[in-house]
C-alpha cells in the first residue's frame, strides 16, 4: 500500500526568509510521527504546506496521488489556535456541518455531531457557540470536529498546549483508537512519548534526525541542541 | 423571546434601516433617536452603550466636516448614524442559533445562510480583538492624554487591523480545508 503522505524536498518561506529547507519524509498508512522542535523551528509552517494552505516548493504527496482537492479531502488539521475553525452559533452545529454539506440528513448529522461532542466530554456545551469555552475545550472541540471527516491523515499542530492533565491522558487514549495516519506537532516529549513511535525533529527548518521516539528521546545532546530540554 | 419574534424583530429594524436611508429632516431625527433609544435598551449598560457608539460617532464627524467644506448635505451624517444603529440592531436581535439549526444544503438559502454566518463570525473578531486590544493598551497606559497616550492609541489600533486580517485569513484557510469555501 501506498504511503498516506509522501514529503519530498519540501522547501518554503515567508518572503525572503527562509523557514523550510530541503524537508523529506513519508508517513505510513496508520503510522503516528511525531515532529519536535522548539519555537520558531517551523513545525507549524510545515503543516500548513502539507495541508496545501502555503505553496511550497517541492512535492507533498497524499496517498499516492499529487496534492490535490480531492485528495486533500482526505486529511483534516486542527490549528495551533483553533478558534476559527468554529463559528456555528452552536458547537453542534459546527460539528454537524461537514455531514450536511456531504448531504447526511439534518437528523442523523446533529445526532452523530451530539454524540461526537460527549465522546470529548463536550455535551454541556452542544447548545453554546465555541467562543464561550475555554482554550482547551476549544482545542478538543476542534479536535472533534476534524473527525466529523473521518480523516485518513490527521495534523495535530501542538495538540496538548492548553490542556490540563486529564484532557491530556483523555486525548491521548482518544488518539489511539483513532485509524488514521497522524502527524503531530508538539514540544511536549511526554505526550510525544505516549502517542508516536517515530519522530522528525526539526532544527532551524531542517530535519535533523528522523527515527523512533525511544532513540530520539534519549538521545539528550540532540534534544539539548535542538533547544527541547 | 421566541425565534418567530426575534425573526419579525430584526428584519422590522433591516427595513426601518433601509427606509431611514432615505429620510432627510424631522423624520429623520425621529428615526435617529429611536434608532438611538433601541441601542441603549439593546445594551442595557448605559457607559458601554454609550462607548460603543464612539467609532461611528467620530465616523459621522468626519462626514459631517466633509460635508461643511463640500457643501455636501449634512443630513448625511445622521443618516449614516441611524442606518449603522439599526442594521447593528437587526445583527443583535436575529435569532441566529434557530437559522443555523435549519441550515440544509438543498435548501436553496444554503449559501446565503453561510455567508451570513461567516459576516457574523467576522464581526465578532473585529469585535473581540478590538475589546482585547484596548484591555491590553489600557492595562499600560493611564488615559489619552498623558505621554504615549497617542501613539499607543495609534499602534493598538494598527494592530486591532493586523490581528483581524490574520485571524481571517486562518479563518478561510480552515473553511477551505473543510471544503466548505475554495
Ligand atoms: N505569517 C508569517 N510571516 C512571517 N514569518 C512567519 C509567519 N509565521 C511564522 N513565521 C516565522 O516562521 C518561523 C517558523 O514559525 P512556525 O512554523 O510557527 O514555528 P513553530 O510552529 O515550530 O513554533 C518563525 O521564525 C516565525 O517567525
Ligand atoms: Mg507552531
Amino acid at each position: 500500500m501506498t504511503a498516506a503522505l509522501e514529503v519530498s524536498r519540501l522547501s518554503f518561506g515567508y518572503g525572503s526568509q527562509p523557514v523550510l529547507e530541503d524537508i523529506s519524509f513519508t508517513v505510513g498508512r496508520n503510522e503516528s510521527v511525531g515532529i519536535v522542535g522548539a519555537n520558531g523551528s517551523g513545525k507549524s509552517t510545515l503543516l500548513w504546506c502539507i495541508a496545501g494552505l502555503l505553496r511550497a516548493k517541492g512535492t507533498v504527496r497524499l496517498f499516492g496521488e499529487p496534492s490535490s482537492r480531492s485528495s486533500r479531502a482526505r486529511l483534516a488539521m486542527v490549528f495551533q489556535n483553533p478558534e476559527d475553525q468554529l463559528f456555528m452559533p452552536a458547537l453542534v452545529q459546527d460539528l454537524a456541518l461537514p455531514l450536511l454539506n456531504r448531504g447526511v440528513e439534518r437528523e442523523k448529522a446533529f445526532r452523530e455531531a451530539g454524540a461526537r461532542l460527549a465522546d470529548f466530554g463536550l455535551e454541556d456545551y452542544r447548545d453554546r457557540p465555541a467562543a464561550h469555552l475555554s482554550l482547551g475545550q476549544r482545542k478538543r472541540a476542534a479536535l472533534a470536529l476534524a473527525l466529523m471527516r473521518d480523516p485518513e491523515l490527521l495534523l495535530l499542530d501542538e495538540p496538548t498546549a492548553e490542556l490540563d492533565g486529564r484532557a491530556v491522558r483523555l486525548l491521548a487514549g482518544a488518539l489511539e483508537r483513532i485509524p488514521a495516519a497522524k502527524l503531530i506537532a508538539t514540544h511536549d516529549l511526554g505526550f510525544l512519548r505516549r502517542t508516536t513511535t517515530r519522530t522528525l525533529l526539526l532544527r532551524a527548518g531542517r530535519i535533523a534526525a528522523d527515527g523512533p521516539t525511544e532513540e530520539l528521546l534519549a538521545n539528550e545532546p540532540l534534544l539539548e541542541q535542538a533547544g527541547l530540554i | 423571546m421566541g425565534h418567530a419574534l426575534r425573526l419579525a424583530a430584526s428584519g422590522g429594524l433591516l427595513a426601518a434601516a433601509v427606509i431611514s436611508a432615505r429620510l432627510a429632516g424631522i423624520p429623520l431625527a425621529a428615526a435617529a433617536g429611536a434608532a438611538f433609544a433601541i441601542h441603549l435598551a439593546l445594551r442595557r449598560r448605559l457607559r458601554a452603550a454609550l462607548l460603543s457608539l464612539v467609532p461611528i460617532a467620530m465616523f459621522a464627524g468626519v462626514i459631517l466636516a466633509l460635508g461643511w467644506f463640500g457643501g455636501a448635505d449634512p443630513a448625511l451624517a445622521a443618516r449614516t448614524i441611524a442606518v449603522f444603529l439599526l442594521s447593528t440592531a437587526a445583527f443583535r436581535v436575529a435569532p441566529w442559533k434557530w437559522a443555523a439549526s435549519q441550515l440544509s444544503p438543498r435548501s436553496r438559502l444554503y449559501t446565503f445562510g453561510l455567508f451570513l454566518l461567516f459576516v457574523r463570525h467576522f464581526a465578532e473578531i473585529l469585535a473581540a480583538e478590538s475589546r482585547r486590544t484596548l484591555q491590553a493598551r489600557g492595562l499600560c497606559v493611564r488615559g489619552t492624554l498623558g505621554r504615549g497616550g497617542f501613539s499607543s492609541l495609534g499602534w493598538a489600533v494598527v494592530s486591532i487591523f493586523r490581528r483581524t486580517l490574520l485571524r481571517a485569513e486562518r479563518f478561510h484557510a480552515a473553511q477551505s480545508l473543510a471544503g466548505i469555501v475554495s
